[in-house]
C-alpha cells in the first residue's frame, strides 16, 4: 500500500505528493513500483511476476461486434444487425447470432465485447428461467429487462470494471411498443428509431429522414436495409450477412441470415484520388 | 408414539432408545397427514399429481400451487406442510441457477437429487433446526440422456428412483393401483388420466374439498416441466370424477 | 389427578418453549407454532374481500387509553399494494418494513412494481425458515393480509406466522373472524362483480358480525386499491356514507 498523503499545496491540490517534496514517501513508492514475484501460498507451482502499478481491470474489448439498429414501427419492433464478431480489426467470427430471444416478448443484441454480452444473456436466462418456475403467467416487459440492464450497467462502472457494450432491448407487452438503449457507462434511453455503435452517426440521419412511427412493415424493412447498407459501405467491421429481429403483439422472430444488394462499382470508386487530390 | 412425553422427541440430536429419531418420524408423520402426491413415470415422461386440500372455502381456485418448475427441465410435488415444501422447491431453484452458472449447463437429474437429499438430510442433524414437515416427488429429464426420471425426497434425507410413488393421505391405496398399472407401456397422456382416477378415487370425502393439480415433463411439453395444458387435465378429472359416481350408483343398486 | 395435569402442562409447555419443533397436540402433528397463530387471534379482526377490479381492507381499531390515538393497523407497501395486519403490531410493522424494502428493492431495479404474489411468496418464505424451522427466533405473531394490484388484476393474500400463504377471494383474520368469514363466504359468488361502494359496504357488514360495539369512523379504519386506482386509506368523509348506510341495516 502507498501511505496516503496529506498534501495542500494549493497547486496540486490535496492528497497529491510531487517527487522530491518527501523522500521517504519517493522511496515507498518506488518499491511499491517494482515487479514482485509470487509464490503459491502453498509452495508449489511457479512463481510468476505481476508487472508494477495499478490494479487494472478491463481496458479495452477485444472481440467486437458492431453497429445494431432498431426502429419501430406500425405493429411492432424491428431490431438488425449483421452477424460478424471481429478480433481487432480482424474478421474472426463470421456467423455469430448477436440478437438473442430474452423471453416471449423481449429481443436484445449488441455492440462490443462479445463475452460480456455472453455474461449478460446469462444474467438474463437466469431472470426468465426464475419468471418459468414461479410459473403464475406473469414475464419480466421489455422496460423491465432495460431497467435491469441499466442498473447493471452502471453498477459495473461504479466498480471501474465495465460490461464492455452498447445494448439495444426491444420488445412489446401489454400494448406497449418499447425500444431502448443503454451503454457501457450506463447511460441510457428509448425512442422510436436508434442505433448503437458506428451505426449511431451513420444510420440516425437517415432514420431521422425518413422514420414515422406508423409506417408499414415492408416500409420499416425496406429502410432499415438502406441503413445497413448506408454502415456497410462505411463501416470495415462490417460484413454483408445481417439478421433482423421483430417484435410483434403475436410473438417475436429472428429472420435468418440475408444480404443486401451491394454496388462498388460506382464510377468515382474506380479512381479515388483523382477526386480527392492530395488526400493520398 | 411411544415418543410423547419422554423428552426423546426434543431434538433431533437424541436418540430414543430404540433407535429411533423421533422428530424426524413426526415429519414423516406430517408427510402422510398431508394431500396425496403422486408420481407416474411412463415410456415417454413422468406425470405428478396432487391432491391439494382447501383449509378455507374463498381460496381462489387454482391458487396455492403444491406443483411447480423448479428449472426448466425440473419440477417438483410436494406432500406435507405447505410451506416446507416451499421452501425446499426454493433451495432447489438455487440448486439449478447455482449449477447452471458454475458450468454453465442444465444440472443433471442424479446431482440435482443428490444435492437436495443432502439439503433435507442436514435438518436431521442439528439441535437448532427441525426436519422438513414435506416430501416431495421429483421428476427430471436428464439432460445428458434425454431420459425422464422420478425420485422421492423424504424429511430424513432420504432419496430413492421409483417409476411410480405415492406420499400423504392414501398413499397405500394409491400406491396400489400405481402398481397395477403397466408403467413401462404407458404414455403421459394416458398416465394423466389414471393419476385423475387414482387422486378422485382415493380421496377421503370425510375431508374437506381438494382440488387436483396435473403437471407433466414429457415430449408432448417440449421437454419442459409444466401444468398439464388445462383442456387436458380438467377432461382428465371430469372423467375421473363420472367414473367415481358410475361406480357409486352401482354400489348403491 | 394434579399429578397428570401438571405432566400435561408441563409436556406442552416443552414444546411451546421451542417453537421451531414438530410437536404434537390433539392427536394431530403441528408444528408447534400454533401459539403464534393464537397471537394473531388476540388482535382486533381484519377483513378484506375483492372483486375484478378492487381489493377493500377493513380492520377494527381500538386506543390503548383515551389518552392515546388508535394503532394504525393498515399500511402502505407501494402504490399499488396495502397491508392490514392482526397480532402484535410491532412485529406487523417488522413485516411492513420489510415488505416497503422489497417493494422499493423491486422498483429500483426494475423500475415497475412487485407482482402481489411473488412479495406475499417472499414474506412468507422468510417466516417459514426464520421463524418456525429454526431455533433462536420466535415466530412472527401477526397474520398479514395484502392487498394488491399488479398487471393481472387483483389479489388478496393472507400471511400466516407459519409460512402459510393463501390467496382468497374474501378473508377475515383477528379475533371473532370465523363470524365475518361465514358473512363474507355468502357473497363469494357475488363479490367478483360489485362496484367499488357494494364492496367497501360488505368489509364492513363482514367486520361488524366481528365486533359487538358499533362501528364508527374511531373505531374502523378502510383502505382501497383497484385496477384503476392507487392504494389509500379512507377518510373520514368518505368513511361517513357508507357508515351512514350500516347504521339503516340495523335499524
Amino acid at each position: 500500500m502507498i501511505p496516503t498523503r496529506v498534501s495542500h499545496n494549493p497547486i496540486i491540490g490535496p492528497g497529491v505528493v510531487p517527487f522530491g517534496v518527501d523522500p521517504a514517501y519517493d522511496a515507498q513508492y518506488k518499491l511499491n513500483q517494482a515487479p514482485r514475484s509470487h509464490v503459491a501460498s502453498h509452495g508449489q507451482g511457479k512463481p510468476f511476476t505481476v508487472e508494477p502499478g495499478p490494479h487494472q481491470r478491463t481496458q479495452y474489448p477485444y472481440v467486437t461486434g458492431t453497429t445494431v439498429l432498431g426502429c419501430k414501427y406500425k405493429d411492432g419492433v424491428m431490431i438488425a444487425c449483421d452477424t460478424l464478431c471481429c478480433y481487432g480489426s480482424t474478421k474472426r467470427y463470421k456467423s455469430v447470432e448477436r440478437i438473442k430471444k430474452v423471453n416471449s416478448s423481449t429481443i436484445i443484441s449488441f455492440t462490443g465485447e462479445l463475452s460480456d454480452f455472453h455474461y449478460i444473456v446469462s444474467l438474463l436466462e437466469e431472470l426468465d428461467t426464475t419468471d418459468y418456475c414461479e410459473d403464475d403467467g406473469s414475464e419480466l416487459a421489455p422496460w423491465e429487462i432495460h431497467s435491469y440492464l441499466c442498473r447493471v450497467m452502471y453498477n459495473r462502472r461504479n466498480k471501474f470494471d465495465p460490461l464492455w457494450n452498447s445494448l439495444v432491448v426491444a420488445g412489446v407487452k401489454h400494448g406497449r411498443t418499447f425500444l431502448g438503449t443503454v451503454g457501457m457507462i450506463g447511460q441510457h434511453y428509448e425512442d422510436s428509431h436508434l442505433a448503437a455503435g458506428f451505426g449511431n452517426h451513420m444510420a440516425r440521419p437517415l432514420f431521422r429522414e425518413k422514420h414515422t412511427d406508423d409506417m408499414s412493415e415492408e416500409d420499416a424493412r425496406k429502410l432499415m436495409e438502406d441503413c445497413l447498407r448506408a454502415c456497410l459501405m462505411r463501416d470495415k467491421t462490417m460484413m454483408n450477412k445481417f439478421q433482423i429481429a421483430k417484435v410483434t403483439a403475436g410473438g417475436l422472430e429472428i429472420s435468418e441470415p440475408f444480404q443486401v444488394p451491394m454496388n462498388w462499382g460506382y464510377e468515382k470508386f474506380k479512381d479515388p484520388t483523382k477526386h480527392a487530390v492530395g488526400a493520398w | 408414539m411411544s415418543g410423547i412425553g419422554t423428552g426423546y422427541d426434543l431434538s433431533t440430536t437424541t436418540y430414543s432408545p430404540d433407535g429411533k429419531v423421533f422428530q424426524v418420524d413426526y415429519a414423516c408423520k406430517a408427510v402422510d397427514n398431508g394431500g396425496l402426491a403422486l408420481g407416474i413415470k411412463c415410456s415417454d415422461g413422468v406425470v405428478l399429481g396432487v391432491e391439494k386440500l382447501l383449509p378455507f372455502k374463498m381460496l381462489v381456485p387454482g391458487s396455492n400451487r403444491r406443483i411447480a418448475p423448479v428449472d426448466r427441465h425440473a419440477g417438483m410435488a410436494g406432500a406435507g406442510l405447505a410451506p416446507d415444501a416451499r421452501q425446499i422447491m426454493s433451495r432447489a431453484r438455487s440448486e439449478c441457477a447455482n449449477y447452471k452458472s458454475f458450468y454453465g449447463d442444465k444440472i443433471p437429474s442424479k446431482i440435482l437429487a443428490d444435492r437436495m437429499a443432502n439439503y433435507l438430510h442436514m435438518f436431521t442433524l442439528y439441535w437448532s433446526v427441525r426436519p422438513f414437515g414435506a416430501a416431495v416427488l421429483l421428476a427430471v429429464r436428464d439432460p445428458a440422456t434425454g431420459k425422464y426420471e422420478l425420485y422421492l425426497l423424504e424429511p430424513s434425507g432420504e432419496c430413492q428412483r421409483y417409476h411410480g410413488m405415492a406420499i400423504g393421505k392414501g398413499r397405500q391405496a394409491a400406491k396400489n393401483e400405481v402398481e397395477k398399472l403397466k408403467l413401462g407401456e404407458m404414455s403421459c397422456l394416458e398416465a394423466v388420466k389414471e393419476a385423475a382416477r387414482i387422486i378422485v378415487t382415493t380421496h377421503d370425502e370425510k375431508d374437506k374439498d381438494y382440488e387436483c393439480e396435473l403437471a407433466w415433463i414429457c415430449d408432448d411439453s417440449g421437454g419442459e416441466f409444466k401444468k398439464v395444458p388445462k383442456d387436458i387435465a380438467d377432461e382428465a378429472i371430469a372423467a375421473a370424477k363420472r367414473a367415481l359416481e358410475d361406480d357409486d350408483a352401482m354400489d348403491a343398486d | 389427578m394434579a399429578d397428570n395435569f401438571l405432566s400435561k402442562v408441563r409436556h406442552e409447555l416443552r414444546y411451546a418453549s421451542r417453537t421451531f419443533l414438530l410437536g404434537v397436540r390433539k392427536g394431530v402433528f403441528t408444528k408447534s407454532n400454533v401459539d403464534a397463530m393464537e397471537a394473531v387471534k388476540q388482535g382486533g379482526a381484519t377483513v378484506g374481500c375483492k372483486s375484478k377490479e378492487y381489493v377493500v381492507l377493513a380492520t377494527l381499531k381500538r386506543a390503548a387509553s383515551e389518552l392515546s390515538s388508535s394503532q394504525q393497523k393498515i399500511f402502505r407497501a407501494d402504490d399499488g399494494i396495502g397491508v392490514a395486519i392482526s397480532g402484535l403490531t410491532a412485529d406487523g410493522t417488522a413485516a411492513i418494513r420489510a415488505l416497503r424494502q422489497d417493494c422499493t428493492s423491486h422498483s429500483f431495479t426494475f423500475q415497475s412494481q412487485v407482482e402481489v404474489c411473488r412479495l406475499a411468496g417472499r414474506i412468507a418464505d422468510k417466516w417459514q425458515v426464520v421463524c418456525s424451522q429454526r431455533s433462536g427466533s420466535r415466530p412472527s405473531g401477526v397474520g398479514l393480509l395484502i392487498a394488491g394490484r399488479d398487471m393481472r388484476g387483483c389479489h388478496l393474500y393472507q400471511v400466516c406466522p407459519s409460512g402459510n400463504l393463501y390467496d382468497h377471494v374474501a378473508a377475515a383474520i383477528g379475533a371473532r373472524s370465523q363470524a365475518s368469514k361465514t358473512y363474507l363466504e355468502k357473497f363469494q359468488v357475488q363479490m367478483d362483480n360489485f362496484s367499488l361502494q357494494d364492496l367497501i359496504l360488505l368489509a364492513l357488514r363482514a367486520l361488524k358480525e366481528a365486533t359487538s360495539e358499533p362501528l364508527t369512523k374511531e373505531t374502523c379504519t378502510v383502505a382501497v386499491v383497484g385496477v384503476e386506482i392507487p392504494f389509500r386509506v379512507l377518510n373520514e368523509d368518505e368513511l361517513s356514507s357508507p357508515l351512514a348506510k350500516l347504521t339503516t341495516d340495523t335499524q
